[in-house]
């Protein structure tokens, strides 16, 4: 892929505190565990906190310092929000009423589900594609599987810039959200799919003459590699996920 | 579908025997990308709370559209595999949690099979197809219920069984299968919206 051959990873100096991108997508799949069996004991929630604080520090180490502010606001105005549910505000609106479990289900929301797509944000921000590729090929995913998620990660781009010129043809047309839902699907939909059979089209004859497909092994500039960052943080990932299935418990 | 009748047919025979090349790999990409997009226009309505459980339902409709394309260029087995096995990935790595993942190869797995139980070629088979891939969104919202769960049980002591009794009654199996009956239901529309529209452009356009 074109990606692929043109860009090297930076060197072990100038990436700074580095990270294998299996170590974070076995980091990722802890954070799905430990947030979502730790339960809402105190434990629980010491737990939580912990884990949420592992990512924090990790957006900040990957200059991501904005989204780590915010996610780290939005979590404890989460959790005040709980104890407010807990202490007064559930009795003030009727602990059984729809208002009182729709705001339960929000707070649960935001203290169980937004850690975990944050941390899916860290692992994508921080990640190249190419690195992606690396490593799910050192994991033996079968090729079939990691050219189309290479593929995929080329079309995203061209996907917004076709929906753009639509979109536009379309407005001088005078279709738009007006029209309502049936008449956007049959006339953005429908000729953003056509175009995109047609790339893709183009984009796999592109990359048959360039030999994908071929018999040869596919190489990697991207250099992955396991280091002690990875082990500390795999190992204090997989602390908090054990503790979270014992002692925070499901039910 | 008319594709019996087609000028590549023929060709479409050869191509079935040859296995997965490169061209279904991207074809594969392609239309994962499509989905991927429904998927999101359709995500984005669970702001409501209410629809957090129910966007599977215009998903399941609109992604007929570009399924019942993606069927007519499906030429051998392990196609919709890939594409189960790729929206599950690139879910699980959004952080949707590793059961969507499974779901996602499960689904495409079967869904696979009923497709190569019709040849590839019938109508019927791609429409029950499309139904049980719909299914594979599934793994994405179970994290909710497991989770909805164990939020108000510990609310026994202090609130009461009434409470809780009644907070798990929006999070029961009774809704589960409201939601998996509502996406056969709605995938069943959206492949006959699908074919309609397969006929009315895609074909005309010659992409079918």
């Amino acid at each position: 892929m074109e990606a692929v051959v043109h860009q090297a990873s930076p060197s072990a100096k100038d990436r700074g505190f580095w990270l294998d991108p299996r170590t974070k997508i076995a980091m990722l799949l802890c954070a799905n565990v430990a947030f979502l069996t730790s339960g809402y004991t105190p434990t629980g929630f010491a737990i939580k906190f912990a884990t949420a604080a592992v990512l924090t520090t990790l957006l900040s180490l990957a200059h991501m310092r904005r989204a780590a502010v915010a996610f780290a606001v939005a979590y404890l105005a989460a959790f005040a929000l709980e104890v407010a549910n807990e202490a007064f505000l559930l009795e003030a609106l009727g602990s059984t009423s729809l208002a009182a479990v729709v705001l339960r289900f929000l707070t649960s929301m935001v203290l169980s589900f937004f850690p975990g797509t944050m941390f899916a944000y860290y692992l994508l921000a921080s990640t190249k594609v190419s690195e992606f590729v690396a490593a799910f090929t050192r994991l033996r995913l079968p090729e079939k599987v990691v050219i189309p998620f290479a593929v995929i990660f080329r079309f995203f781009p061209t996907v917004a810039e076709e929906y753009r010129s639509i979109r536009d043809a379309m407005q001088l047309r005078g279709v738009n959200w007006k029209n309502g839902p049936v008449s956007m699907v049959e006339y953005r939909l429908v000729p953003l799919i056509a175009s995109m059979v047609k790339i893709g089209d183009e984009l796999s004859a592109a990359s048959v003459t360039r030999g994908l497909g071929g018999p040869a092994k596919r190489t990697n500039r991207c250099v992955v590699g396991f280091g002690s960052a990875d082990a500390a943080m795999v190992a204090l990932m997989v602390v908090l996920a054990a503790a979270a299935m014992t002692k925070g418990a499901i039910g | 579908m008319n594709q019996a009748n087609t000028p590549d047919a023929k060709k479409r025979q050869i191509d079935q025997k040859r296995g997965i090349g490169v061209r279904d790999l991207v074809t594969c990409a392609t239309f994962t990308v499509i989905y991927f997009i429904v998927f999101f226009a359709c995500g984005m309505t669970g702001l409501v709370p209410i629809m957090a459980f129910l966007f599977p339902l215009p998903l399941a409709l609109v992604s007929g559209i570009s399924q019942m394309l993606f069927y007519t260029k499906v030429r051998s087995f392990g196609m919709v595999t890939i594409m189960g096995a790729l929206l599950g990935l690139i879910s699980f790595l959004m952080g949707y949690g590793p059961i969507g993942l499974c779901f996602g190869i499960v689904c495409g797995l079967i869904a696979d099979l009923i497709l190569r139980a019709g040849g590839y070629k019938s109508l019927k088979c791609s429409v029950a197809s499309h139904c049980v891939f719909s299914l594979w969104v599934i793994g994405t919202m179970l994290p909710m219920w497991i989770l909805g769960q164990a939020y108000f049980e510990p609310y026994r002591a202090s609130q009461g069984d009434a409470f809780v009794n009644e907070s798990l009654a929006y999070l029961s199996g009774g809704m589960l299968v409201i939601v998996i009956v509502g996406i056969i239901v709605c995938a069943l529309i959206g492949a006959a919206i699908g074919t309609k529209v397969l006929r009315k452009h895609f074909e005309r356009a010659g992409i079918a």
